[in-house]
């Protein structure tokens, strides 16, 4: 048994194509984020804009902040004349993104697409949710995943050396903990609040004008039942989620309750990055056959869109 | 048989690595009843800022809605009192997803951590701002936050920043059913 566990680390790297699939998912979507919040840049990303930043101790010499001086480059005071700075790293950003998402020098990219989005989500952190810091994470983590041989077609077999084949095993499994972890942080914040326990949690979520549209408010509100299902699902779903998400013959319903969650979390709720974020996460979790069973399906769906598009016009 | 030997020590290393990134994360995270203050200091020293996480979400249960309105002054005029959101408000219960979202996102952490300090501070809903309590309001976690937020959508709104401000909110406490407006006392900038 011991032994086993170095070679978790050491064997050839076999989950190139989940990993693959899943940054590129992560990517579009953090595209088209980017591009949708393009007219309130100045406002949530500006010095100037509607949120305080963390500040910056001109006093402290940059090398002695840490990681505070890459990460929150947008809170000193230099951008309070030079607003083109937050505009760089927004362009950055986008630029990053479709070199990650086109092969285009690809661990240079990912290394890029950390170092805007963190440094513009750091910024912004009062508009945002833990789907951004998710992110954040995420793209971290990322940024250690990759293939030795960046020339190669896309088509080859991917290379990986000695010390590339390490890194890709750790950061993947650290990958799939994290949002292991977070499940298990979420439930056990959650058994602390009585409104969770006595299920009228989302009774009294829905009567707030921020996180209900008119189907939570219609599900919800006044409704002391249906809350109590729906909170004990969340609460069911949380706390067994890092045990039943290993259990192959369970793992893909499990799963597909938890899509389900998280788009009632995105659309009724209206927190939809979180709840997205969240979906395209579980990409991590799927074994090579159920990724090609998923990506037929998929090709299957945008195929019939196309032409039924096709036919009509 | 050397290699072999080195390899599965580089094997180790990247576990004993997961373990060490994980404990960190578990102590950093952990809520406040459960966690030991000085093993929070130790883990931070490692987790802040690139891995900082908090995963309460939604914990405790959110109970307090409301909406912000602002009263610009500036040099030559000044406005109605504005709810900010107002429009972004309606457009995101038809069409959840776009930018609307954030700023909508952004008001409701606001009125969240105003509350926070209010609480702190020993207001009830229902009541007047403590003017007394001014020195610790400024300390507390939204006095800056609201500040920047009504400058920076002086600018947004009407392209200038503002002299002075107003600034009030209504909250509504849905669980004790008690609603209340309170009105902070004036930014000036």
């Amino acid at each position: 048994m011991l032994r086993k566990i170095p070679q978790i680390f050491l064997r050839p790297f076999p989950f190139w194509d989940q990993i693959d699939f899943f940054r590129k998912t992560l990517y579009l979507f953090l595209l088209i984020n980017a591009l949708i919040l393009l007219p309130i840049v100045n406002e949530i990303y500006g010095y100037h804009g509607i949120i305080g930043g963390v500040g910056w101790d001109l006093a402290e010499p940059w090398y002695k902040m840490g990681s505070h001086a890459f990460l929150f480059i947008l809170n000193h005071p230099i951008n309070s004349g030079h607003g083109w700075i937050m505009y760089g790293f927004v362009i950055g950003q986008i630029l990053a993104l479709i070199a990650g998402l086109f092969n285009f020098y690809p661990k240079l990219a990912s290394v890029f697409v950390y170092f805007f989005t963190a440094n513009l989500f750091n910024r912004a952190y009062l508009v945002f949710t833990g789907g951004e810091v998710l992110i954040s994470l995420v793209l971290f983590y990322l940024m250690f995943i990759h293939k030795s041989n960046s020339k190669s077609q896309p088509n080859e077999a991917p290379i990986f050396s000695e010390i590339q084949t390490i890194l890709n095993n750790t950061f993947y499994w650290i990958l799939l903990l994290q949002v292991v972890v977070l499940y298990f942080f979420s439930i056990l914040y959650k058994l602390t609040d009585p409104l969770w326990l006595n299920g009228s949690a989302l009774m009294y979520i829905s009567e707030l004008s921020f996180f209900s549209g008119q189907t939570m408010t219609y599900l919800f509100s006044d409704n002391i039942l249906m809350s109590q299902i729906f909170t004990y699902l969340v609460l069911f779903y949380q706390g067994l989620f890092p045990i039943l998400v290993w259990v192959k013959p369970i793992k893909i319903p499990y799963l597909l309750l938890g899509v389900a969650i998280h788009l009632g979390i995105a659309w009724w709720m209206g927190i939809f990055t979180f709840g997205i974020t969240m979906c395209i996460s579980y990409l991590l979790f799927l074994t090579p056959d159920q990724l090609v069973k998923l990506k037929g399906f998929l090709s299957k769906i945008w195929t019939r869109l196309f032409f039924k598009r096709s036919r009509s016009e | 048989m050397q290699t072999n030997k080195n390899k599965i020590w580089l094997g180790w290393c990247a576990f004993l690595f997961v373990v060490f990134h994980f404990t960190c994360v578990f102590f950093s995270a952990l809520p406040t009843q459960f966690s030991n203050p000085k093993m929070k200091q130790v883990a931070d020293f490692y987790i802040e800022p690139v891995f900082s996480q908090s995963w309460g979400m939604f914990v405790p249960t959110p109970i307090i809605d409301g909406h912000v309105e602002i009263k610009f002054y500036f040099e030559q005029d000044s406005t109605d009192w504005i709810a900010p959101t107002e429009e972004a408000r309606k457009i995101h219960s038809l069409f959840p997803g776009t930018w609307n979202e954030d700023l909508i996102i952004g008001e409701s952490n606001l009125i969240y951590y105003l509350n926070v300090d209010l609480v702190e501070m020993g207001w009830k809903m229902g009541e007047p701002f403590p003017v007394e309590l001014m020195e610790r309001f400024h300390k507390g976690y939204s006095f800056f936050k609201i500040k920047y937020y009504i400058e920076g959508y002086g600018r947004y709104l009407f392209d200038k920043t503002p002299s002075k401000a107003l600034f009030r909110c209504y909250l509504r406490d849905v669980v004790a059913e008690k609603s209340g407006l309170i009105e902070l006392p004036t930014f000036v900038f």
